[in-house]
């Protein structure tokens, strides 16, 4: 026996390592080839002996022999890739060349990227060789043999671009190294975006936008797809060197060690990586690319892109979309074994894949030194993730087939975690900042061949990571790959989880740190003109905050928002109405300022509901004793929802009621408090409430943020009544509810509708609606303020006739109108 | 209607055997090799019994598409093959279905068919006189890529024969000639003597050739296809035979072209006429009932007809009764099956058992014929009697460069994906081997592939082959290299590495080893050869397990095994072991003027270097627009070799002109003539990227005249500049004459700086620099020491001058 010694060993490693999975130097394959040739087949072309075709680019001629362009610098035009048993002839166009990297016909002829320059080729004297080499564009530096040069085809414009590797792959030694070039339909080389590093080709995604393919190194921890517009930065910063030979205004330098979504936040320029490759699950070096629009005769993945890798002779597919004005996108794997290094991939008129390439310089998983290929569907549709797309909350994950509705339904059949690259000078670089979101929820659809999956997180920059590997087909099958990989570069905002209605106010979210959250706000006070001042605010949230809020309000029988409704104490018979209270399901925080309502069993579960949530909420003035007839009970005692929520219920004016203001001071130990950040000034014509015994305090959990001091009179300028201790008029606490979740808490006792005109207080509750969401990092010192439009709520008090106050439809407070 | 009328009369009339064919004729695949039960279970699939019994087993393999059968077969033929097929065709697997008409019904009903499959008529085809050369190209493609396994020899004068004095061979005779030697030989030692006995059913053969397993006769090929015809089936077999049971060859057009042109010559086509088919239209109608009533469908399953219902034959013994029984009698009115005695006795003994592993290997191994070249635990393999066609380029690699590789624990020797691929994809590693490895269609072998994996797999102990890690892993490497190189086991002087080829024998490109192989296969295989492969030349490297380089990766049997193959998977990487070495492509001129783009050290990134057959070469610096050098001789090596572009480097010393801007505008004659920024090390960056657009000067391109001689095309300030440059012979001397066609919108001056000092001006328009001589006419000297620069009034419009570079 050979080796004897080793089958301990052997037997030791091959528990996990079977003879198959032999890790090799270039990384592991995906193992699937012989999935994959069910579905799709790949077909050797041959070539004749006396030809070397280290295929670098290929095009279609317009009379339907495709063109490739060899890293030797020759062109050929190919007639019968398509046959069922491909014998191809090989008719040799032009030769001499220098390695080319794109072509392109148009109208008048061939158009080559080589690494030279951008070459018209043409066959004048039509004996079907060229003859005549006409320079289109030598406006780059080339000194290198490294700094190759890529060609696109044309776009709507008729602009092509050409997409310049850096000098050794590292430097700019030379005129736009590292840049793409617009080459203009008359005939000017423009400097168009800076930041390659050594691109592996160029050309349009699927909807129509210029793309480059980078490969991982420096500023790159893994291959990526890239989107390219006019004055982008992509990121290495080596050739920014020459924006003075352009009339691009340079970018800031990047910052190594960062991300590179936070220093897209700092570089406008920089364009966030719009689809991530990981580096060898998805390929090493990717390169060509191409859009399969053969009409569904390539199979299933129709307007999909197609990306070869060179070092691990495979193809991918990606998915892109244009969320919130960025691309970004996802990748799957899709057929290996192709026989050489790739370095484009074309899709014929016949409707089929050519492949080809080289494995000529780098290490590369075919061993054949140049091949031309043939990806060929076999009309069998594999089981596949057809396409990833992100939504507010999570996914949608579409697949080829039906799936089995029992495995798709079940939580654990999707493991999903995320990373992040580190943004830096070095090469390449790890998987980062690694999270592993939960699934929050599922649907599949009626045809069950696509599932919404709903997340506790998607976070933007990282790359979130599909493993699908015990989803089932409806048939039983599983997938013949198991991974996505979508890139997160934003996520898009939520809708407003709530329809119009005459019966309530909504307003859509704007752009701003608010945006996707669902603010509800509760008008239902009899005093303080609440139906004034919230939708105030709400609007203010939505508009300046992004934020969708929607202001709910206390009506009567016919529909009429109605302060001058009594309370139960006055009349036993009032019951109070809140239409839309439903909102507080889809509600992230809840604003509340009702005053001593009776609401119906049914409403008040919606509380009940929202308290258990763990969902934040504000209580303003009269919130604390807001409800009557409120029945939560909580480890079996009835809950006070002015005390035991709020942390505090009005006992009485402490201020003179109607005769003096309050200055807000704010308590200096706690005057770091996010929520005070850039509140200066506060003052409002309400007076101060006592919220406890005489010589008590706060309830423990308490946390003041504001002192109210009554002033001696009704004007800002008034002094302070020296009389009256300054007593908490602003403070935050914890509710923990029924199921143990607990919720952040702010609570005013100012908030009367003339209050609201000061800039302070404003501040100090929409503030407090970041804090309460937990994105207090968001809060700016100088955030906008400002009310939208005209603002003057009637006086508060029950002098309702008058005040001119008086039941009004719903519209009457939108302050849009 | 009709059709039943005429079977039901047929019964009605007296039935008399219409023709009887003997053992010879028929269907016989798998007699003698297999186990009657194993053989009655191949004849079962083969024979397709389930196409029309449902208890017969599962879906038989499809027979024959009909589709296009007008494209490729003889009206007359099929006529005559309907009537009786295994008289027409010995061996056919095909039933007589007209047996039980009288002769002049099954006539009748043959010619009915005829015209139904032949829907669309046929085309007529010129009588051809055959092609001598294609006919013999044909005869020694036919006796040398495989298909005499099959089909027997035709010609015993045909094959490969080892060249004489094999054994010495080694030292002298292995140049890369040997491979058109050998196919001379074949054609020279070709005895064109008799026409081939076609081994046709009851001819007597008098073959030299007895070979020992049944074949599949030709001698119907000649009547049966067209030439053209027969081409297209031969070009693409699976095409009509999706069954694979004829695989395709991997002929190219041309290749089958010449095997039709051979056979048909060969089997008696040759000159047959051809007449114009018409289909009748009375008998086409009629054809199609007929194609019904007989339930053809059921085999020749297509998407204009519906399957037949399947009947059911519990308790029949097939040898004795319907369609297996040698005479089923009159009453049978269904298949007729020409069997062998053996295969029909097998039949009736074959059971509905499921079959093991090794039996559904053995069967489908049959089916396929792999058995006819690969042997495997004891089956098949090459037929003695056929071993002379199995050839070889490389003699010198023994036998295991000349016959197909046994297959014996095969699905533990090659990785899975590799496995699919030769089986599936065509994918071939042995360029030496004459025979070819056909295709058989991935459905028809996926399960046998299967199947191989499945019972061959864990056969070996594993063997682990761990990726090393920092100083380990450039240990393996380097150790991996030394072993194969001539430093170690000297493993390149047979065997070809990474596509460069070995100086020795040409035994496979090892860079696939760890791609094709598996790790435990590998390592034995590498410690004990002719442990798997008896009687492989390859020599034992590690004798008894023990490693002879001691010097290398410590002299340990794991580690060098391990460092060859983690060298091996570094791929196209690979530096190349010591002892082979890639050689610069020469780029030669023996024809037109060759143009060649890239890059060298005489005319910079943006070079043009033009070679003419004359050999006197230059190269043309695009980027400054300058004559850069001159060179006689050879023209240019290109190395294609790592990651960049060619660079080319001039194949003798070349004299270097200058290398700053050819052309200019504005110059001030006290000035110095600009010069491109310097770059040091230290300072790498270019200074002055807009150096030569500055000067006004820009490459425009270049156009090749009918000779393929370039104009170049460029732009300096207003003035357009075309320049040409031929070998002219001037007083015996080849001298190169540049013609510069200038074109001015307005009278100007220019500047053409042709030499970069030390200048020395000989007369008012001749001066050298170094090996370099220009003479001029029509340009003023305005410097002609450190430099030599002319200045030229234009006038507005075209003017021409010449300049003459002479190279000593």
């Amino acid at each position: 026996m050979i080796c004897a010694d080793l089958t301990s060993l052997a037997l030791a490693l091959c528990g996990t390592l079977g003879p198959q999975e032999v890790e090799l130097e270039l990384g592991s394959m995906w193992g699937t080839a012989s999935r994959e040739r069910e579905a799709y087949r790949i077909v050797d072309l041959p070539i004749p002996q006396d030809i070397v075709l280290e295929v670098g680019a290929f095009a279609t001629h317009p009379d339907g022999r495709v063109a490739v362009g060899t890293r030797r610098g020759d062109v050929y035009f190919v007639r019968g890739v398509d046959d069922p048993k491909p014998e191809p002839t090989f008719h040799l166009f032009a030769t001499g060349l220098d390695e080319i990297f794109g072509l392109d016909f148009d109208e008048s002829g061939l158009v080559v990227t080589q690494s030279c320059e951008v070459t018209r080729v043409s066959d004048e004297d039509g004996d079907g060789r060229a003859d005549r080499f006409d320079t289109l564009c030598d406006g780059f530096g080339y000194r290198n043999y490294h700094e190759y040069a890529f060609g696109s085809e044309r776009d709507p414009r008729g602009s092509r671009y050409v997409a310049l590797g850096l000098s050794y792959s590292y430097e700019s030694h030379e005129l736009f190294r590292g840049w793409v070039l617009e080459l203009t339909a008359d005939g000017r080389t423009v400097p168009y975006a800076s930041g390659l590093r050594s691109p592996g080709g160029i050309g349009f995604n699927e909807h129509g936008q210029l793309c480059i393919v980078e490969s991982q190194g420096p500023w790159n921890s893994s291959c990526s797809l890239k989107v390219v517009q006019r004055g982008s930065f992509l990121g290495h910063p080596a050739g920014n060197v020459w924006y003075p030979f352009s009339e691009l205004a340079p970018p800031m330098e990047p910052r190594s060690g960062t991300r590179v979504l936070s220093e897209a936040q700092r570089i406008p320029e920089l364009e966030p990586y719009a689809v991530i490759f990981p580096y060898i699950r998805m390929g090493r070096s990717i390169t060509g690319f191409s859009v399969d629009r053969t009409r569904g005769r390539f199979g299933p993945f129709e307007g999909q892109l197609f990306v070869g890798d060179f070092s691990l002779s495979l193809v991918m597919r990606v998915t892109t979309e244009l969320v919130d004005g960025v691309w970004q996108g996802a990748c799957y794997p899709f057929r290996e074994g192709l026989s050489t290094g790739l370095l484009d991939v074309h899709f014929t008129p016949g409707g089929h894949m050519l492949t080809g390439g080289t494995n000529r310089g780098w290490p590369v998983r075919g061993t054949a030194p140049f091949a031309l290929e043939r990806i060929e569907w076999t009309g069998a549709t594999p089981f596949e993730i057809r396409r990833v797309s992100i939504l507010h909350d999570g996914f949608d994950v579409e697949f080829t087939a039906p799936v089995d509705p029992e495995v798709a339904a079940a939580a654990e059949t999707y493991q999903l975690s995320t990373f992040t690259h580190s943004y830096h000078a070095g090469y390449g670089g790890p998987e980062v900042d690694r999270t592993t979101p939960k699934v929050t929820g599922i649907e599949l659809s009626a045809d069950r061949t696509s599932v919404r999956l709903r997340l506790d997180e998607v976070r933007a920059g990282h790359v979130h990571e599909f493993d699908l590997a015990s989803m089932r087909a409806q048939d039983g099958r599983s997938l013949v790959h198991r991974h996505a990989y979508y890139t997160v570069n934003r996520v898009p905002q939520r809708p407003h989880p709530i329809a119009e209605s005459p019966r309530w106010l909504r307003f859509e979210g704007g752009a701003g740190a608010g945006a996707g959250r669902h603010i509800v706000l509760v008008a239902a006070d009899q005093e303080y003109r609440s139906e004034h001042s919230l939708p105030m605010l709400a609007h203010l949230l939505a508009e300046r905050h992004g934020f969708h809020t929607t202001v709910l309000f206390a009506q009567n029988s016919d529909g009429l928002v109605d302060p001058t409704q009594k309370i139960v104490w006055e009349d036993k018979t009032v019951i109070h109405d809140i239409p839309g209270i439903e909102a507080l399901d889809s509600a992230d925080l809840v604003v509340f300022f009702s005053r001593l309502v009776t609401l119906p069993p049914a409403q008040l579960e919606y509380i009940y509901r929202y308290l258990d949530s763990g969902k934040p909420l504000i209580g303003l003035r009269t919130a604390n004793h807001g409800f009557i007839g409120f029945d939560y009970e909580l480890d079996g005692r009835k809950i006070n929802f002015g005390e035991d929520v709020l942390g505090g219920s009005f006992r009485n004016h402490h201020g003179r009621w109607h005769q003096d203001s309050t200055r807000g001071l704010i308590v200096p130990e706690n005057a770091g408090h996010p929520i005070l950040r850039g509140v200066v000034d506060v003052w409002g014509p309400s007076d101060v409430y006592r919220t406890y015994p005489d010589g008590g305090a706060l309830p423990e959990g308490c946390v003041p943020l504001l002192l109210g001091q009554p002033l001696m009179a009704r004007e800002p300028t008034d002094p302070i009544n020296p009389d009256l201790e300054p007593l908490p008029v602003a403070w935050v606490k914890t509710w923990t509810g029924r199921l143990g979740r607990s919720a952040r808490v702010m609570h005013t006792t100012m908030g009367g509708a003339q209050d609201f005109h000061s800039e302070g207080l404003r501040r100090l509750v929409v503030n407090s609606a970041y804090w309460c969401l937990g994105l207090e990092d968001a809060i700016e010192a100088d955030s906008d303020m400002r009310i939208l439009g005209p603002y003057s709520p009637p006086e508060t008090g029950f002098d309702y006739e008058n005040l001119g106050v008086r039941p009004q439809p719903v519209s009457d407070f939108d302050p849009r109108r | 209607m009709l059709v039943a009328a005429i079977l039901s009369v047929a019964v009605a009339v007296p039935w008399s055997p219409p023709h009887s064919v003997g053992d010879d004729a028929g269907w016989t695949i798998g007699a003698g090799q297999l186990e009657p039960g194993l053989l009655g279970a191949l004849a079962r699939r083969e024979l397709a019994c389930a196409a029309c019994h449902v208890d017969m087993g599962a879906a038989p393999p499809p027979a024959p598409r009909l589709q296009g059968l007008a494209q490729r077969a003889r009206p007359e033929f099929v006529q005559r093959f309907l009537a009786a097929p295994a008289q027409a065709q010995p061996g056919t697997r095909m039933p007589a279905l007209l047996a039980h008409l009288a002769p002049d019904e099954r006539a009748a009903a043959a010619q009915a068919l005829t015209h139904y499959l032949f829907g669309e008529a046929a085309p007529s085809e010129a009588t051809r006189t055959p092609d001598d050369t294609q006919v013999a190209a044909g005869r020694a493609l036919f006796h040398t890529v495989g298909c005499v396994a099959c089909h027997g020899a035709l010609d015993a004068g045909a094959a490969w024969t080892p060249p004489a004095g094999r054994e010495e061979a080694g030292e002298e005779d292995s140049d890369e000639d040997s491979d058109e030697d050998s196919e001379e030989d074949n054609e020279e030692e070709g005895e064109p003597s008799k026409m081939p006995a076609a081994p046709t059913a009851g001819a007597e053969s008098d073959s030299p050739l007895e070979p020992a397993r049944a074949l599949a006769p030709l001698g119907h090929v000649g009547v049966k296809y067209t030439e053209a015809g027969l081409a297209a089936f031969l070009f693409e077999p699976l095409h009509s035979r999706t069954a694979g049971r004829m695989p395709d060859m991997g002929l190219t057009r041309l290749e089958a072209q010449a095997i039709a042109a051979y056979l048909v010559e060969a089997t008696g086509g040759a000159g047959l006429a051809s007449s114009r088919f018409v289909v009748d239209a009375g008998l086409n109608e009629r054809g199609r009932a007929f194609y019904d009533a007989l339930r053809c469908a059921a085999c020749h399953t297509d998407e204009a007809h519906a399957a037949p219902a399947r009947t059911v034959t519990a308790g029949v013994n097939h040898a004795r009764i319907g369609c297996g029984a040698a005479d089923p009698g009159p009453q049978h009115t269904g298949a007729r099956f020409a069997l062998t005695a053996e295969v029909r006795a097998a039949l009736g003994s074959a059971s509905d058992a499921a079959l093991a592993l090794a039996d559904t290997i053995a069967l489908d191994l049959t089916a396929l014929r792999c058995d006819a070249c690969h042997a495997r635990a004891g089956l098949g393999g090459v037929d003695p009697a056929l071993d002379r066609y199995f050839g070889t380029t490389q003699p010198d690699l023994g036998e295991e460069a000349r016959i197909p590789p046994p297959l014996t624990h095969v699905g533990a020797k090659l990785q899975r994906d590799w496995l699919h691929r030769v089986l599936f994809d065509g994918a071939r590693v042995r360029p030496y081997m004459t025979t070819r490895m056909p295709s058989f269609g991935e459905p028809n072998l996926k399960p046998l592939a299967d199947a191989l994996l499945a019972a061959d797999r864990g056969h070996f102990a594993a063997y682990p082959v761990p990726v090393p890690e920092g100083d380990a892993a450039r240990d393996a490497r380097d150790g991996g290299r030394l072993l194969l190189g001539t430093t170690g086991l000297g493993c390149v002087t047979c065997h070809d590495f990474n596509g460069t080829p070995s100086p020795g024998f040409r035994g496979l490109d090892l860079i696939t080893t760890p791609e094709r192989l598996t790790p435990e296969w590998y390592a034995r295989f590498l410690v004990a050869p002719q442990s798997l492969r008896p009687g492989i030349v390859m020599p034992e490297a590690w004798p008894g397990g023990v490693a002879v380089h001691t010097g290398i990766l410590g002299g340990d049997t794991d580690a060098q095994l391990r460092g060859i193959w983690y060298y091996l998977t570094q791929g196209r990487t690979a530096q190349d072991p010591p002892g082979i070495r890639p050689e610069p492509t020469l780029l030669s001129v023996d024809g037109p003027v060759r143009v060649y783009r890239g890059r060298s050290r005489v005319a910079g990134f943006r070079g043009i270097a033009v070679g003419s057959a004359a050999g006197l070469h230059y190269a043309f610096d695009a980027e400054v627009g300058a004559l850069a050098a001159l060179w006689r001789g050879d023209f240019v090596s290109v190395r294609w070799d790592s990651q960049g572009a060619g660079d080319f480097d001039p194949r003798a010393e070349p004299a270097v002109l200058q290398r700053e801007l050819g052309a200019l505008a504005e110059f001030d004659p006290d000035g110095a003539w600009p010069v491109r920024a310097a770059r040091t090390k230290e300072a790498p960056r270019d200074a002055d990227p807009l150096y030569a657009r500055r000067h006004g000067y820009r490459f425009l391109g270049y156009s090749l005249d009918s000779s393929g001689a370039p104009t170049l095309r460029y732009q300096c300030g207003t003035v357009t500049i075309e320049e040409r440059s031929d070998v002219v012979v001037v007083e015996e001397r080849q001298i190169l004459r540049r013609t510069l066609l200038f074109d001015s919108p307005a009278a100007t001056q220019l500047r053409l700086r042709l030499l970069e000092g030390p200048v020395a001006q000989e007369t008012p328009n001749r001066a050298s620099a170094g090996r370099i001589t220009v003479e001029w006419s029509g340009g003023n000297p305005v410097r002609s020491r450190t430099d030599l620069i002319l200045s030229f009034d234009l006038p507005r419009g075209r003017s021409t001058t010449f300049i003459d570079h002479d190279l000593r």
